[in-house]
């Protein structure tokens, strides 16, 4: 008994369970083994099952920052503007000539004909050339003549094609339907999101596969080519994206086995840490399904982190088994040694990472906070499984002769590498990795002001450049009048007021302000179509190119207007804003100067004036409330338009998390410790991490967005763990007396190996996600990986370079012997 | 003890809550009424254009060339002029924002911009700065005032007529009443409700006789360089009120205008008296351009028809399109006519040998004007434009610089 305590005492002060309580814990533990296994193995099931229960949630609402403004002005109007939403347009191009041939416009009318049939297509919607919907229109002199443009005389003779060539030129359709190269022609295809009959919402994971399968891969051959683009395509690839994740898991998984069996020489060694690691990723899953939770592109990556995090603490565990093994101590007796040597640390570093995690939860995005629950609960789940649950299966099974072996020898051995390293606790080699870490500091912090918001890449950010989505969507953009990213100002007034002159002039003046901002390529609202109408019919004179003050007019013009620019009561109007790309320069830009020009406006009155019928706003008129029919612009909708909610939600919250993750890991290491020379030589490591990473996303192009944002987070808390175990290694061997290189080279034979391996594995884990599809899965892989394995190094290199400038060995030994006496420390 | 703690706290809360209450109510209110006295629609009639750098990429419905200057107009009140043919051009401050149709300058420095709105812009130094001499809203008041004027007369002259006995004069008298009737019931309406009526052309004669020609036979005369301007449509033979597309000079005290529905009209004492002229085309004509007798005429779908004397034959020009024409000018080696869908047609020297051709991006065009330099500019959905003295589009940039005030 006594020999116990001694051990326990010489271990740093912790702060989370009173020396008192360990024994008992352990002794509660391991004298109920089999009752513990039971409750686990029961547990388990229980998340098993709620593992059968897991969804892959496509909401778009969850990776949209819900309490903005922009995005709480653009919910009132969601079910206003739901069509362009759910559209997706199919592009055939001809390989050689152009689209009028009789072999193409054939191959166009087969497809158009399975597009039709393709289950949730708003068959009524459609258009194409083949379409009735389509049609020309000309000015003569009787009036207005037009027909559909593929006349119902066509035969595909040389003369019909001509005919179609002239009506397409008649039909304006050129840059829409047909691409200003006469080269390929669109299928446009809105969806029904919900199916009327059985009210079951469209899986667009499976629309998307229906395309591939039934139009791409059928027509898709050496003479024409077949392009896909629109919302629910993008989602459809997305969640196919996802899938692939299940791979790269499994690679995670076999990479890992192999170093870990490396590391241990035993298959038991092995394979326990990799089982209890998967229970915990079981826990964490089956947990957040029986809270329910759903599985979204951003938490299907937590069981990596989960698996990585539950097999770098299993290691320290077997680590520890089998030194204990190696002493002569029976299979019980070695796991609860390891256990008692390793629950607290274990514990304090896990928390540590779950704390870090909590705080994406200042950021008011639902993915991002599901994440920060998913991985917070996963985190909390390892210190079941891995520090109870693997010790207690330990003492059952116990460890191989061949394993306690290669720990004896480890122990012994004095790698090259650890003495190498030792050096940098050396008074003479110390000012250097301090220097360079000055200059990486400074360069980093240079790059880093570089660093941008949002997302930086054209298309759809979501996937890589090089995807068949974006590729596809590269061919619209550069073959059709049209640019995939849209900032929608909703224009509103009081009822059927949307195209009174008044708002109508005040929309043609906001239109062309806005075409005047750098970056915005051009508008459409109902002011455009009222021009256009009004002109055509004054024949097409382009002097009649404008609004009429004539209310009569007016309607008219806008009769046939798509139901996508107004509402049905007529109190609201979209303006369409194309922008030349979603950089986050661009959008501040336009967001700025919508902010600006609404100001001229109604903004400040009452919102109640917007939904009145213009009964009630005459008699408000009248009663002196208002001064005239109410305009406000409120942004914002359209991918351009929630994005820069996003950027702002981002903004602001990027700081503001920096600094709770570091407040929190200042708190936690300062309370483990109790001095602050240890948490600066701790934290500087972490905080240098952070500026070259940010040094790192400049350099890449990685904008700080939902994506990138939780890695800082994640890579803090989870970084903070080498320097813990390091520390609280090197500070037990310097109350021991001894010198600092000494000490530290002490630590990295106990402790060294154990943080390298930790680096390692958790790198493994994330690495995977850099050949994901999905492109910000590919950058939290890139920046995790660097973060993880440089927070290692930063923690073997640069802490006892920090350790011999801020450390008073005296200090501590004297500070050491105030709490704990003459007890001599143990190695 | 304890719950008159609470007791007295709980009130001081609610007189705190209260104050607070009163006090945002009143700050509330103050806002409110400050900001609905500021937030009113401001009329582009009474709105200066914006400054922008691309009002020459904007579109634009006329050009012209006073002396060397070049001097555009179009929507939004933009005016844009160049000094250098045609390769920089300067916004100059306009006092609307409303979409202008038409530019003349009688002489190098003073000139006048007409368009939508009923508005009559007016420059006296070379088309830098511009100022508003007539609108939409006095155009219906004057409108009104001379239907009123010529009902009066109406009904005299049926009275007369009447009087008289004279059944025929009865009839014609009775019928004109009930046109100028009916004109003046419209024009009480657009004065009531504030719709107003576009002007498509202008022309002046001097620095003080000119006229302002516009939609529903919009017809207005000043003499006193626009400081005020009569609705002087009782003038022209045009009882239905049809569309006024251009006027043009065709001789020394000749003038002809084009309208709706093939309408062609012509004067021979400065616009005093009008008679209408036998039509080749029951289509809209946009324009007449004139070298004293011999005239090309344009309009809907194509229509090109020349005469050789004065208007008074036409022969239908086949140009191979079919595009709506919508201006044309007559250069010192080919004349040019624009319209719908990027179409351009060169004529010779002699006004012959159309020949048709579609400008890349097939935008429409409104205007032509020929350069100092023999160029052409063309204005439209695009901006500007210049084309060399062949019809074909100058591959060179046309920027925007800073205006000079």
């Amino acid at each position: 008994m006594a020999e116990q305590k001694h051990h326990f005492s010489t271990e740093p002060e912790h702060y989370i369970l009173s020396k008192e309580t360990e024994p008992a814990l352990e002794r509660i533990l391991f004298n109920n083994r089999m009752l513990v296994m039971v409750v686990l193995g029961l547990l388990t099931l229980l998340f098993a099952y709620g593992l059968t229960k897991i969804k892959l949630d496509s909401s778009i609402e969850k990776y949209i920052p819900l309490n903005h403004t922009y995005i709480q002005n653009y919910l009132v109007h969601k079910d206003d503007m739901k069509s362009g939403v759910a559209n997706v347009k199919i592009s055939i191009e001809a390989l050689e000539g152009d689209i009028f041939t009789k072999d193409y416009m054939e191959t166009l009318s087969k497809i158009n004909d399975d597009v039709f049939f393709v289950k949730g297509v708003d068959r009524s919607g459609m258009q194409s050339l083949w379409t009735p919907n389509t049609r020309w229109t000309e000015v003569t002199e009787e009036g207005f003549q037009g027909g559909p443009v593929i006349p119902s005389t066509y035969d595909g003779g040389p003369e019909s094609l001509e005919q179609v060539r002239q009506n397409v030129l008649k039909s304006g359709q050129v840059g829409r339907l047909v691409s200003n190269d006469f080269r390929s022609s669109i299928i446009d295809v809105p969806l029904v999101e919900k199916d009327p009959e059985t009210g079951e919402k469209l899986s667009y994971q499976q629309f998307s596969q229906d395309l591939e399968s039934k139009i791409r891969a059928k027509y898709g051959n050496d003479k024409y080519r077949v392009y896909i683009t629109g919302t629910p395509k993008k989602l459809g690839d997305l969640l196919d994206g996802a899938k692939s994740i299940a791979y790269f898991f499994f690679a995670a998984m076999f990479m890992t086995a192999i170093l870990l069996y490396l590391y241990s020489r035993c298959l038991k060694g092995t394979f326990v840490p990799i089982v209890a690691s998967l229970i915990a990723v079981v826990w964490q899953l089956g947990a957040l399904a029986l809270l329910g939770y759903t599985v979204d592109l951003y938490s299907v990556l937590v069981p990596f982190l989960v698996f990585a995090i539950g097999i770098s603490h299993a290691v320290q565990i077997i680590n520890g088994i089998a030194i204990e093994s190696g002493k002569g101590a029976d299979k019980l007796q070695a796991a609860r040694q390891a256990f008692r040597g390793l629950y607290v640390p274990g514990m304090l570093a896990l928390l540590s990472d779950a704390m870090g995690f909590l705080t994406l939860l200042f950021i008011d995005i639902g993915v991002i906070q599901e994440l920060a629950i998913a991985a917070s609960i996963g985190v909390a789940m390892i210190i079941i499984t891995n520090l109870v649950l693997l010790p207690i299966v330990m003492s059952f099974i116990g460890i191989s002769e061949a394993g306690i072996r290669h720990a004896k020898k480890t122990e012994k051995s004095e790698p090259k590498l650890w003495k190498a390293l030792s050096y940098f606790a050396n008074p003479k080699v110390a000012p250097f990795p301090i220097v360079v870490a000055i200059i990486m500091a400074v360069f980093g912090y240079q790059m880093s002001q570089g660093l941008k918001i949002g997302d930086l890449d054209k298309g759809a950010p979501e996937l890589r450049a090089d995807s068949r989505y974006n590729l596809d969507n590269d061919f619209m953009v550069s073959n059709y009048s049209t640019s995939s990213d849209v900032l929608v100002v909703m224009v509103e007034t009081a009822k059927e007021q949307c195209n009174s002159y008044k708002v109508m002039d005040a929309v043609d003046r906001f239109m062309w302000y806005m075409e005047n901002v750098p970056g915005v390529q051009s508008t459409t609202s109902l002011v455009t179509v009222s021009k256009l109408v009004t002109k055509a019919m004054n024949e097409g004179n382009l002097n009649w190119s404008a609004l009429s003050r004539n209310q009569t007019i007016l309607n008219t013009s806008i009769q046939r207007a798509p139901s996508s620019l107004l509402n049905p009561d007529c109190s609201m109007a979209p303006v369409i804003i194309y922008l030349n790309d979603h950089k986050a320069e661009t959008l501040e830009t336009a967001v700025a100067a919508v902010e600006e020009f609404k100001k001229q406006y109604d903004d400040s009155v009452d919102p109640k004036y917007f939904g009145y019928s213009m009964a009630e706003i005459e008699q408000a008129i009248a009663a002196n409330e208002i001064d005239s029919v109410p305009v406000r612009f409120q942004l914002a909708s359209g991918n351009a338009g929630i994005e820069a909610a996003t950027n702002q939600v981002i903004a602001d919250a990027q700081d503001t998390m920096l600094i709770f993750v570091y407040v929190v890991v200042f708190v936690l290491c300062f309370m483990t410790f109790r001095s602050f020379t240890a948490v600066a030589c701790i934290l500087i490591p972490l905080a240098l991490t952070s500026v070259l990473s940010q040094a790192l996303m400049t350099y890449l192009g990685i904008g700080v967005k939902v994506a990138t944002l939780p890695v800082i987070a994640l890579g803090v808390g989870i970084g903070v763990d080498y320097g813990i175990y390091i520390y609280s290694r090197l500070e037990v061997m310097i109350i021991a007396g001894k010198s600092l290189q000494e000490s530290f080279l002490e630590t990295l034979k106990s402790t060294g190996k154990a943080v390298s391996f930790t680096g390692v594995t958790l790198a493994i884990g994330v690495a995977t996600w850099i050949l994901s599809p999905i492109k910000f899965q590919a950058d939290m892989g890139i920046l995790l990986t660097f973060m993880f394995l440089w927070n290692m190094l930063g923690a073997l290199i640069l802490l006892p370079a920090l350790a011999h400038y801020l450390l008073r060995p005296e200090r501590i030994i004297a500070r050491h012997k105030a709490r704990h006496g003459d007890i001599p420390p143990a190695g | 003890m304890y719950s008159d703690l609470v007791q007295s706290s709980a009130r001081a809360m609610g007189r705190a809550l209260a104050k607070g209450f009163t006090l945002t109510w009143l700050i509330l209110g103050v806002l409110l009424s400050a900001v609905s006295a500021h937030a009113a629609w401001q009329d582009p009639l009474n709105t200066p254009a914006l400054q922008t750098q691309r009002a020459h990429h904007t579109l634009l419905l006329d050009v012209v060339r006073a002396d060397r200057r070049l001097i555009a107009v179009g929507s939004h009140g933009h005016i844009v002029y160049s000094d250098d043919d045609g390769l920089t051009w300067m916004q100059a401050r306009t006092p609307v924002s409303v979409t202008l149709t038409a530019v003349y300058f009688p002489s190098g420095d003073y000139g006048w911009a007409v368009g939508h709105d009923g508005v009559i812009l007016y420059s006296s130094d070379a088309g830098k700065t511009w100022v508003k001499q007539f609108d939409g809203y006095q155009a219906n008041d004057a409108i009104v005032l001379a239907a009123t004027k010529y009902k009066q007369l109406a009904s005299d002259r049926l009275e007369a007529a009447e009087a008289a006995g004279d059944d025929v004069a009865i009839e014609e008298a009775e019928m004109a009443l009930e046109t100028i009737t009916y004109s003046l019931q419209d024009a009480q309406y657009d004065q009531s409700t504030g719709s107003t009526k576009p002007f498509l052309d202008v022309w002046f004669y001097d620095a003080k006789r000119g006229y302002a020609v516009g939609a529903y036979g919009m017809f207005f005369y000043t003499q006193d360089g626009g400081s005020t301007w009569e609705d002087v449509s009782s003038r022209l033979p045009n009882p239905d009120r049809l569309h006024l597309n251009s006027i043009a000079m065709v001789g020394p005290r000749s003038l002809m205008m084009v309208g709706e529905m093939g309408m062609i009209l012509r004067s021979d004492d400065l616009g005093q008296s009008w008679h209408s002229m036998d039509s080749p085309y029951e289509g809209s004509l946009f324009g007449l351009i004139a070298n004293g007798d011999q005239q090309l005429m344009f309009g809907l779908r194509g229509h090109v028809f020349s005469s050789v004397d004065g208007g008074i034959s036409w022969d239908e020009k086949a140009t191979g399109s079919e595009q709506t024409l919508l201006s044309g000018t007559i250069g010192r080696k080919h004349t040019l006519l624009v319209g719908n869908g990027g179409s351009v047609i060169i004529f010779d020297a002699q006004m012959q040998k159309p020949r048709a051709s579609v400008l890349e991006g097939r935008k429409a065009f409104a205007a032509v004007a020929e350069a100092s330099d023999g160029n052409f500019i063309i204005v439209g959905e695009a901006g500007v434009k210049r084309l060399n003295a062949a019809g074909e589009l100058i591959d060179q940039t046309i920027s925007m610089a800073a205006g000079d005030f």
